[in-house]
């Protein structure tokens, strides 16, 4: 089988099974090599309730996908009213690609699963139509808490309901815990900390709580965390190996200090293989992006072309690019390819995260009144606006 | 002048060491699941006098887990910020702060300090003002300080923070080398999250970019 799989190329398994179905291999294997990630697929919906049309749209614009007319659609997914949600993917010479049913859940989640194999079937590569999100809410002058949502912003609850301040939320690798900045009243004194939360059972500690800043936990593959301390005199990236515990090491001398400068630097991101560290920093009075060994050694500034004074970086989980912001004039998104070269500008807005498909970004906008989240996809450029939240919301984290 | 500082410290830690029941010294408290929202403090450290910053942690703490998550939870009205009295850590030596204190956040908020845009540079005609609060740390060696660093909005989140954070350190090694003690003093930044005035004017910004200080007083 794969053997096979590698003679026709992507989708052309699923072609191969559908064969059965009584359609034309060669028809579905032409359309299926030919995928370009940067064009967007135009697909036509029809007979799906209007709520479940909704949840269908926004999944599939949000992945590379038009919703056109029929006319114009080079694939077809019908559906009927009423649950539970059911859909057929067709390609415009009526060839089948599925005809599925969708059980248990509710009618949301079953138009989410529906997304993801419309995804599959056209991109040959998962969806992220079921996967969450995290961000800060601002809930008052001197709170915000982080909450968690689905990615298109629905079913949003507060992970915290601390009301002091919080920021720059992260998961861990498996998703189960999560890390975030809380400004942490100790002693009577409010302190920045970073918290270590896990989801499944609610229990909190203090992860690192350092005199200063504690803030920006960035937690690897491999279970380490990066984070921005100023013990050492200046905000520094150190990283803490996968079982530091703080309360044996209140001086911080088993981390790693992965920078010692004058200068701050900010926002750690791991490389997917878990040896690298990219973060902003600062040389001869310029921001940069640099990156560094995460066990210790010297930064390598990262050359980017096209972009100025970036931060924010985000490393894409297949290791081929880093998206960042970059502060020019307003904030513009941009990505670069991992190992440095031309940045590509691609829209207004800041703070980036990937989705772990490696193609969507979540990021901030700067509204009139309030920051909203959106969604890019960085082949077609196309972006989805996260409907906007009661109050400013931003420092999105995607899960992994 | 920092040793005399270290053996002072150690000595009043012992003292209260003895005079604290249940500090036992550390406890074991990470993910440690706790009942309500009491917090439990384990001792710190003896303080390093030297560097900024350094010194151990003022205490984990234990936080209360957090509450069940309710869908469609609204979303917070503005909460008040009351000047409450601070509960006492009960921490061991080199805690900070070492025993029970007052927030006077009036003492000093005719010296705010201000800095140049993405600068955490202490500004020459700000000097004065860190002066004042010199003179005043010197004459209360029983006072303490928390030194906040603010930013303008015209920058990214965790830039800002690091950068208010740049800005605290910059106006407390200033403190340093005016004879105020590295351990009496704690930098807090609050990145751009707590502007002192809204809006996007220049005369906003001018405002927010700015360092201000918290006097600790010992509570009665």
């Amino acid at each position: 089988m794969k053997q096979l799989k590698k003679l026709i190329g992507q989708g052309g398994a699923t072609a191969l099974l559908l064969g059965a179905l009584g359609a034309s291999a060669a028809d579905r294997i032409n359309i299926t090599k030919n995928y370009d990630p940067t064009k967007l697929v135009p697909i036509a919906l029809s007979g799906f309730a209007a709520g479940t049309t909704a949840v269908l749209r926004f999944d599939l614009e949000a992945q590379g996908f038009s919703v056109v007319p029929q006319a114009r659609a080079d694939f077809m997914l019908t559906g009927k009213p009423g649950v539970p949600v059911e859909g057929l993917l067709q390609d415009r010479n009526k060839a089948v690609y599925f005809n599925k049913k969708y059980q248990g859940g509710n009618s949301r989640l079953q138009a989410h699963a529906l997304s993801d194999d419309v995804v599959l079937a056209v991109t040959g590569k998962p969806g992220i139509s079921r996967t969450k999100v995290m961000f800060k809410m601002v809930t008052g002058r001197r709170a915000r808490e982080i909450y968690m949502a689905d990615f298109d912003g629905f079913n949003a609850r507060p992970l915290t309901q601390d009301k002091r301040l919080a920021a720059s939320p992260d998961w861990a690798p498996g998703n189960q815990r999560v890390y975030y900045t809380s400004y942490w009243v100790h002693g009577g004194v409010e302190n920045p900390t970073i918290v270590a939360h896990n989801l499944g059972t609610g229990q909190r500690g203090v992860f690192a709580r350092f005199a200063g800043l504690n803030t920006s936990a960035a937690v690897g593959p491999l279970g380490r965390v990066a984070m921005v301390l100023s013990l050492g005199g200046s905000p520094d990236i150190y990283v803490a190996r996968a079982n530091w515990d703080f309360n044996q090491d209140r001086f911080g001398k088993q981390l790693t200090r992965v920078t010692k400068t004058k200068e701050a630097e900010s926002s750690p991101a791991w490389s997917p293989d878990g040896q690298w560290l990219c973060f902003a920093a600062k040389s001869g009075g310029r921001r940069i992006l640099v990156r560094a060994p995460a066990g210790g050694g010297g930064m390598q500034r990262i050359t980017i072309a096209g972009a100025r004074n970036p931060s924010e970086p985000a490393w894409s989980p297949d290791g081929r690019w880093i998206a960042f912001t970059a502060q020019m004039g307003g904030f513009q998104i941009c990505v670069v390819p991992a190992g440095g070269g031309e940045a590509k500008v691609l829209t207004q807005g800041e703070d980036p995260s990937w989705a772990p498909n490696s193609r969507t970004l979540i990021f901030t906008r700067r509204g009139v009144n309030k920051r909203t989240l959106a969604l890019l996809d960085v082949p077609t450029k196309q972006v989805k606006n996260i409907p906007a939240f009661a109050a400013s919301s931003s420092q999105a984290a995607w899960q992994h | 002048m920092k040793k005399v500082n270290l053996y002072k410290l150690i000595a009043l830690g012992a003292v209260l060491a003895l005079g604290i029941p249940g500090c036992s010294g550390k406890k074991p408290v990470k993910l440690t699941k706790v009942p309500g929202a009491k917090v439990d403090v384990a001792g710190g450290g003896p303080t390093s006098p030297t560097g900024p910053g350094t010194g151990p942690g003022t205490g984990p703490g234990t936080l209360p887990p957090t509450p069940p998550v309710t869908p469609g939870t609204g979303i917070g009205t503005t909460i008040p910020i009351t000047p409450t009295p601070i509960t006492p850590g009960t921490g061991g030596p080199g805690s900070f702060p070492a025993g029970p204190v007052k927030e006077n956040r009036a003492a000093f908020a005719a010296q705010i300090v201000h800095f140049d845009y993405d600068s955490a540079v202490v500004m020459p005609e700000d000097v004065k003002k860190i002066e004042t609060v010199a003179q005043h740390m010197k004459q209360n060696e029983d006072h303490l300080l928390v030194i906040e660093g603010h930013c303008d909005e015209r920058g990214t989140e965790e830039y800002n923070r690091a950068l208010g954070e740049r800005r605290a350190l910059s106006v407390r090694e200033k403190l340093m080398s005016l004879g105020v003690e590295g351990d009496r003093m704690r930098t807090v930044s609050y990145g751009e999250d707590v502007p002192m005035l809204e809006g996007a004017t220049k005369e906003a910004w001018q405002e927010n970019r700015r360092g201000e200080f918290v006097l600790l007083e010992p509570a009665p």
